[in-house]
């Protein structure tokens, strides 16, 4: 009998994807947390680094939403098959971001860049995680 | 097409896409969605109503209706009371302008035995790795509890069919000879109609397999073989040794077949008996009666008959359930499979979603089948022809088994098919042991739906168990069930394979080229049909590259999701009755909690280890004495 037909072969393939999908997300996640919290705590460098206009006081609250962004998918990172709702709404809301960005022009379209990298990355694996999530039951 | 709001979109979806490539093709995510609509659509235009004039039906005798169901399957849509009862018409999955049954000569071609010599009979035997024997056995349970055409027409009311052997057969006698299928009582409508055929089980998921279809098989069922009175406490008759008592011949209450079946062991429908299908009704014989024991310690007063129809009502559950979620997923064993097949029950929410919270709407799609909304759809239920015709899955059945023992696995005896059948049974429990039974069933593998797959004890079924097999062979009494199979679908107006699948949707094949991808059988094919229009449904099946991990092909599958969710949508007691008041808490509990697994360790305690590191008890059981290793035995 192959590994996938037995109850504890199956659960650890799922395991295994859960971990893959879990470690991806978690990069991106503290990307986004560090990226957050630069902005907040030095506003005037991302505003450099993005080559944007003085003032910057609009990126302060923007750091903030990144930081929102990414504690909103906590419970995904925690539990990505029992928040498995929230986590397809994130799946196909990382390729909306990544337009957004992209639609924004300049220095963002390299943040566009890592967005669909992302994005691309997260949808296949939390795929993999879910079908093989699925391969695990009767 | 009142399609429902929510599934147009679905049916849009689909229908466009059908256009490039048939759902399995898709990538998971898009072939989803497909499937919803697939299943929408047929369901308002597949399922056609052959009840031209309504049934009789007897009138209510008991004061229950609500809450329990009845022996012959009356009353459970209260508005149609004959809806789905014993004796009602087979329904249809095609129009009905395109059913009429075929007459000779296109009856006889080509001709069904040398279909069943050149493209069925078993060269070799082809297993499915990943799967066991189980399936099979669990197959034929669930086809006694659906259907049954009953007797045929004796040959003194019609002559029977004529087919021609050609030289060099071995077929003891020329013609053979093959009664016909007995129509349905003619209708005032009926004149100008396509013949109709009753069904002569309940067609509803009821248990009536196990319980029987008429009231007077069911009080046979409950009479306690020691005693010979009804069962106090209402379970089912036992012998003290837990298994089912034989039936006698004094007993003027036939099986549905009638009354060939003396001396075979007593249950609700026992014709076709062999020791796998012993096995499933003894299992489910005593889980009715460990549900009697639980219902009993909340309802200490509660009367006999209260207990069995309560149980009935649970076991029928239980049983819909293991065949929703784990029988039809073991044969589907790909994500989309499973995830059609446990939304049927749960919804797409799932079943954590649904065990700790309940239904979160009426919608089917969100939280499942089980508790929502009755529905008919585009006809009254009925079971129909062509699920009749997609469930000829004879090809699973071995033709040898091998008996070993659970404790170390030496071998204890081998026996071919016509050796574990009929009256044979009992002395084969005497033999081997019920739990070494269940354990060789568990690690053998069931043949493949495939051409060239079926069993040839199954092409030469000894009739008339009095005779010798001398006299047998004098008088011909034998039968082919391969070429009954294919004159049966002929006879009974199922459209030949490429008709079939246009009315299902599907494309049909153009050539024999696109039907087949193995080019040894496509030769074979062509030798015996003039055209690809011309081959048959059970033919075209079987020849088939079936969806990926897919036990059976897309054709039969069609018919599947639309009945699959068809029995459990159409019936009260799994709609708008599921409910833990009808059940009881207990049983509701029931339910929830048990598996085949779990019925198979609470009867069969001594053989659960080796089968708890299986992901489903259908796939090959660990063999015995070899730790941790699991496959069949060859």
């Amino acid at each position: 009998m192959t590994y996938s037909l037995q109850l504890g072969g199956s659960k650890e393939l799922a395991q295994n994807a859960a971990a893959q999908y879990r470690t991806a997300l978690a990069v991106y996640l503290a990307i986004y947390a560090i990226a957050g919290l630069l902005a907040i705590v030095l506003p005037s460098l991302v505003g450099h680094a993005l080559a944007l206009a003085p003032p910057y006081g609009g990126i302060r609250p923007v750091g903030g939403l990144m930081l929102l962004y990414a504690a909103f998918q906590l419970p995904v990172f925690q539990h990505a098959m029992r928040s498995r709702v929230p986590a397809l709404i994130a799946t196909a809301g990382r390729f909306l971001l990544a337009l957004l960005w992209l639609l924004a022009g300049g220095y963002f379209v390299w943040i566009a860049l890592f967005e669909i990298v992302f994005a691309v990355l997260l949808a296949w694996l939390i795929y993999k995680y879910m079908a093989a999530e699925l391969m695990s039951r009767p | 097409m009142p399609v429902e709001w929510y599934e147009k979109p679905f049916v849009a979806f689909e229908k466009g896409l059908n256009r490039f490539r048939p759902w399995h093709r898709w990538p998971f995510l898009i072939s989803l969605p497909m499937l919803v609509g697939i299943r929408a659509r047929m369901r308002w235009s597949n399922l056609f109503d052959t009840e031209r004039t309504p049934p009789g039906f007897p009138a209510s005798s008991s004061p229950n209706i609500r809450s329990q169901r009845t022996a012959d399957g009356s009353y459970n849509d209260l508005n149609k009371p004959w809806m789905g009862m014993k004796d009602a018409r087979f329904g249809r999955n095609v129009p009905l302008e395109r059913t009429f049954g075929e007459t000779p000569p296109r009856l006889f071609e080509p001709n069904p035995r040398e279909v069943s010599n050149r493209l069925l009979a078993r060269k070799e035997f082809v297993p499915v790795p990943f799967l066991n024997v189980f399936v099979s056995s669990w197959l034929q349970f669930m086809v006694h509890d659906w259907l049954s055409h009953g007797e045929n027409l004796h040959p003194e009311e019609a002559p029977p069919y004529e087919i021609p052997i050609e030289p060099g057969d071995t077929w003891p006698v020329n013609p053979m000879t093959v009664l016909r299928s007995r129509p349905a009582p003619a209708g005032a409508s009926d004149p100008g109609q396509p013949t109709a055929y009753t069904n002569i089980e309940t067609h509803w998921w009821d248990s009536s397999q196990i319980y029987g279809s008429t009231l007077a098989r069911q009080m046979m069922i409950r009479t306690d073989p020691q005693t010979g009175q009804i069962c106090p406490d209402g379970k089912i008759g036992l012998k003290p040794d837990g298994h089912l008592p034989l039936e006698k011949e004094i007993e003027a209450v036939p099986d549905a077949e009638g009354v060939r079946f003396y001396h075979l062991e007593l249950t609700g429908v026992n014709g076709n008996w062999w020791v796998g299908l012993s096995a499933m009704h003894t299992l489910f014989a005593r889980e009715h009666n460990c549900i009697v024991d639980r219902l009993k310690l909340d309802f200490p007063q509660a009367s006999g008959e209260w207990l069995f129809q309560k149980a009935r009502l649970i076991v029928a559950a239980l049983i819909a359930k293991i065949h929703t979620i784990e029988w039809t997923p073991a044969l589907m064993n790909s994500p989309e499979g499973k995830i059609a097949m446990r939304s049927n029950w749960w919804g797409l929410l799932g079943e954590h979603y649904a065990r700790a919270y309940g239904r979160l709407s009426e919608l089917e799609l969100v939280s499942g089948i089980p508790g929502s909304p009755t529905e008919q759809h585009a006809a009254p239920y009925a079971m129909t022809e062509e699920f009749t015709a997609c469930y000829r899955m004879h090809p699973l059945m071995p033709d040898e088994y091998s008996f070993r023992s659970h404790v170390d696995n030496h071998h204890i005896a081998t026996k071919s098919l016509i050796e574990v059948a009929r009256r044979n049974v009992p002395e084969i429990y005497d033999e081997v042991g019920f739990e070494n039974i269940i354990y060789s069933l568990g690690t053998s593998n069931p043949g493949a739906l495939v051409l060239h797959n079926y069993p040839n004890q199954l092409r030469m079924l000894p009739e008339k168990s009095d005779l010798t097999h001398q006299e047998r062979l004098a008088e011909g009494f034998f039968t082919d069930l391969a070429a009954v199979d294919i004159l049966r679908d002929r006879e009974r107006g199922v459209p030949r394979y490429c008709e079939f699948r246009r009315q299902l949707g599907m494309s049909a094949p153009a050539t024999f080229e696109e039907l087949t991808d193995n080019p040894a059988w496509r030769e074979e094919i062509k030798a015996l049909y003039p055209t690809v229009e011309d081959v048959d449904l059970l033919v075209g099946t079987l020849a088939e590259k079936g969806p990926p991990s897919f036990g059976f092909s897309d054709t039969v599958f069609r018919i599947f999701i639309l009945m699959a969710s068809r029995r459990l949508k159409s019936d009260r007691f799994f709609t708008t009755d599921f409910t833990p008041e009808v059940y009881t808490q207990a049983g509701w509990e029931w339910i929830q909690n048990n598996t085949f697994r779990s019925v198979l360790t609470r009867h069969c305690p001594s053989v659960a280890p080796l089968f708890e590191d299986v992901r489903n008890v259908f796939f090959p059981w660990a063999i015995a004495g070899s730790a941790g290793s699991a496959g069949a035995v060859q």
